[in-house]
């Protein structure tokens, strides 16, 4: 040990193996956890999802869409954030349905959910929410207001370094594992803007309901 | 690609640097330049693949041109007079085609809005983006073709070499801006084509120290200066001192941390890059400060455009003129907007009175010289960095006004809670700041470094606590629900 503790070589190999141990425990640990679910399905704690589709939309397409068989799917922006996937798959009469919506998406970004999704899976359907404000935005780019996370729609995983190094995720990990994570735990409620008011869902269109927002209109 | 990026640092780095040495073992020196060159492009290109061709066309513009200026192409051989452009026209077609380039890209929009606002004309903007590290690469090609015209350069030289002396990547995006002779002749020397452990040692203390300095101190004075530069308005007395001393230490260690990258990654590479800060705020006057900040670009300015202009050569009237026109072209230079070119006829005023005071022969306190020399460059950083002149002198007409002093705005909210950083970390700032200014910079500690435990420790710290800064920018926040 005498021998070293002057020596170039090993002091350059200390600082290098600091520093990379470090970065190693805390990409190692993000992987392992996983808290998006972009490498697999959380298996050692329940699943529960984030609420920032354009992260959580790229574990959905990574690790749901096959396994579970989903062979509909829902896209659109925030409005068609509404759509109770189990409804839609009953109304339409078609087979099990999944959310892929981005509130404030460009059709470039609903785009690129349906492609990625028709490469992974097996949809045969497709409800496409088209919102009035479709002409108004770039539909070639994404939403220049929000940053689109690209590295976790590739094939690659060498480019995931931002997610894998990322504080967030670490104490996202953390708090699933502490089962303190205020997550969704349904999927099938992710993103619904009234999960309280879910039971009133039947009678949204009902004519009594109809009735009263015409009186509220006349009153206006 | 930047260096305070864990794709630099983690994957680029390692591969280009141990593919390179690899390459090297095994003799095959040209398909290690190539390697290199390759890796260059790549780190160029890796944030936008559009700015890749702008680089291309100046390297082989200036490539040709160098040829023609070559031995051959001299005043008195065979080409001269049979129709071939003398050298001198050469060199101004040289001249020409890097600043119009530079000129296009940098300065289009600005032109142009200017024609709009003084004319009253309503001519479309034509937004162009602005390459990355034009200034620099443009910089460095003007400098090759005089020291071509001058044969400070000699003898053939091929594409290959010339490609890795424009597009070395450490120095690519913000220099040091480095001569031929001061780079080019360590790839030759056959010692530096193998893995050499001190300067990794070294090289990996000047990396972490400058990360640190990036990511740590100048990140976070970013927070308070943002924060008075965006409403200059809002601010009194004691907020304006604070948001200008924020940039102005911002501003030192951005810089200045990125150099050390840059020189750390060269030296893993075996290649010394010539040093471009000296402790600035040491500095006892404008001359002075000019010897010590950015000193690579004070030395082509004083090489290619002072003495060129006549120097001292001339006469007095012409000395003072010459020096206000380097440091008025230098203002330009550093960016498209009227308050660069105010900074730098700042400057050059600054400098004419610094010659004219020295004539005198008298003499000032250092501590006198030193407060002068610092609260002017402070000033005139003020006028850098704002968006427009009537802010800048917002900034500044707040700095003179005492009766607008109040505490209030210096509460911990904006002095610690805007950037979110624990109180003890600002201490450490200051005691960062003070290391680098007053006592040694980062390259001085470097060149003294023996390897030891405790200076292993410092550049792990620095890389770990750098790291997790860095690994706080990666934001996984919430939605703001803004547009449908």
């Amino acid at each position: 040990m005498l021998k070293y503790r002057h020596n170039y070589k090993y002091h350059a190999v200390l600082i290098i193996l600091i520093s990379v141990l470090f970065v190693l425990f805390f990409a190692g640990f993000n992987y392992i956890v996983d808290p998006l679910q972009i490498y697999r399905k959380q298996s050692f704690v329940a699943p529960r999802f984030y609420s920032d589709q354009r992260f959580q939309n790229a574990g959905k397409i990574n690790s749901y869409l096959s396994s579970d068989k989903y062979e509909t799917l829902i896209i659109g922006h925030s409005q068609v954030d509404n759509f109770i996937p189990s409804k839609v798959q009953n109304f339409l009469n078609s087979g099990k349905a999944l959310k892929l919506t981005i509130d404030g998406s460009t059709p470039r970004e609903q785009y690129l959910m349906v492609s990625k999704a028709l490469e992974k899976g097996k949809i045969n359907t497709v409800l496409w929410g088209v919102g009035l404000n479709f002409r108004e935005s770039t539909p070639f780019r994404y939403n220049k207001n929000q940053f689109f996370p690209d590295y976790l729609y590739t094939e690659s995983n060498f480019d995931d370094h931002p997610y894998l190094l990322s504080l967030d995720i670490f104490n996202f990990s953390v708090d699933l594992l502490r089962d303190k994570s205020a997550w969704e735990t349904d999927l099938e409620m992710l993103n619904y803007w009234m999960p309280n008011q879910v039971k009133n869902y039947a009678s949204f269109s009902s004519e009594k309901k109809l009735s009263d927002l015409q009186k509220q209109l006349l009153k206006c | 690609m930047l260096f305070n990026s864990f794709f630099y640092l983690l994957i680029f780095l390692p591969v280009t640097i141990g593919f390179y040495f690899w390459l090297n073992s095994k003799r095959l020196i040209i398909i290690a330049n190539i390697w290199l060159v390759g890796a260059s492009l790549f780190f160029y290109a890796f944030m936008k693949i559009a700015f890749l061709p702008v680089i291309l066309v100046s390297i082989l513009v200036n490539y040709v041109l160098g040829i023609l200026l070559s031995e051959k192409t001299a005043p008195c051989t065979s080409y001269s007079g049979k129709g071939w452009p003398s050298p001198k026209t050469i060199l101004k077609l040289g001249i020409l085609f890097n600043v119009g380039l530079l000129g296009y890209f940098k300065y289009a929009d600005f032109f142009v809005a200017n024609v709009n606002s003084i004319f009253g004309s309503m001519i479309p903007l034509p937004e162009i983006l602005l390459p990355l590290g034009i200034s620099f690469f443009t910089f460095q090609q003007i400098a090759y073709l005089v020291d071509r015209y001058y044969k400070r350069i000699r003898g053939k030289y091929d594409f290959l070499s010339y490609c890795l002396f424009v597009c070395f990547f450490p120095r690519l995006i913000a220099g040091p801006i480095v001569r031929h002779g001061e780079m080019m002749p360590q790839f030759l020397i056959l010692r530096n084509r193998f893995l050499n452990w001190r300067n990794v040692y070294s090289g990996l203390f000047l990396l972490g120290v400058g990360l640190f300095k990036k990511v740590v101190i100048a990140e976070t004075f970013a927070v308070w200066a943002n924060k008075g530069f965006v409403d200059p308005d809002s601010l009194n007395f004691l907020s304006s001192w604070a948001t200008s001393l924020s940039y102005t230490v911002q501003l030192y260690f951005d810089f200045s941390g990125y150099t050390d990258m840059a020189i750390g990654s060269a030296l893993f590479l075996n290649i010394k890059l010539p040093q471009n800060f000296n402790a600035p705020y040491r500095s006892l006057n404008i001359q002075d400060f000019w010897r010590r900040w950015h000193m690579t670009l004070g030395h082509f300015l004083r090489d290619y455009i002072y003495i060129p202009l006549g120097g001292s050569r001339k006469g007095p009237v012409r000395v003072y003129l010459n020096l206000f026109l380097t440091f008025f072209i230098a203002g330009i230079w550093h960016g498209t907007g009227w308050t660069f070119a105010l900074w730098g006829a700042l400057h050059g005023l600054a400098l004419c009175m610094h010659r004219f005071w020295s004539g005198l022969g008298l003499r000032m306190p250092k501590f006198l010289a030193w407060a002068l020399t610092f609260l002017f460059v402070n000033a005139a950083w003020v006028v850098f960095r704002a968006e427009s002149i009537p802010k800048a002198i917002s900034i500044l007409g707040h700095m003179i006004d005492a009766r607008s002093m109040s505490w209030a705005t210096l509460s911990p909210s904006l002095m610690v809670k805007a950037s979110g950083i624990p109180v003890y970390l600002i201490g450490l700032l200051f005691i960062s700041v003070f290391q680098d200014t007053v006592f040694r910079t980062t390259q001085e500690w470097a060149s003294k470094l023996r390897p030891g435990i405790w200076w292993s420790l410092v550049a792990a710290s620095a890389f770990v606590v750098s790291f997790v800064l860095l690994m706080n920018q990666n934001r996984f926040s919430e939605f703001i629900y803004f547009q449908f």
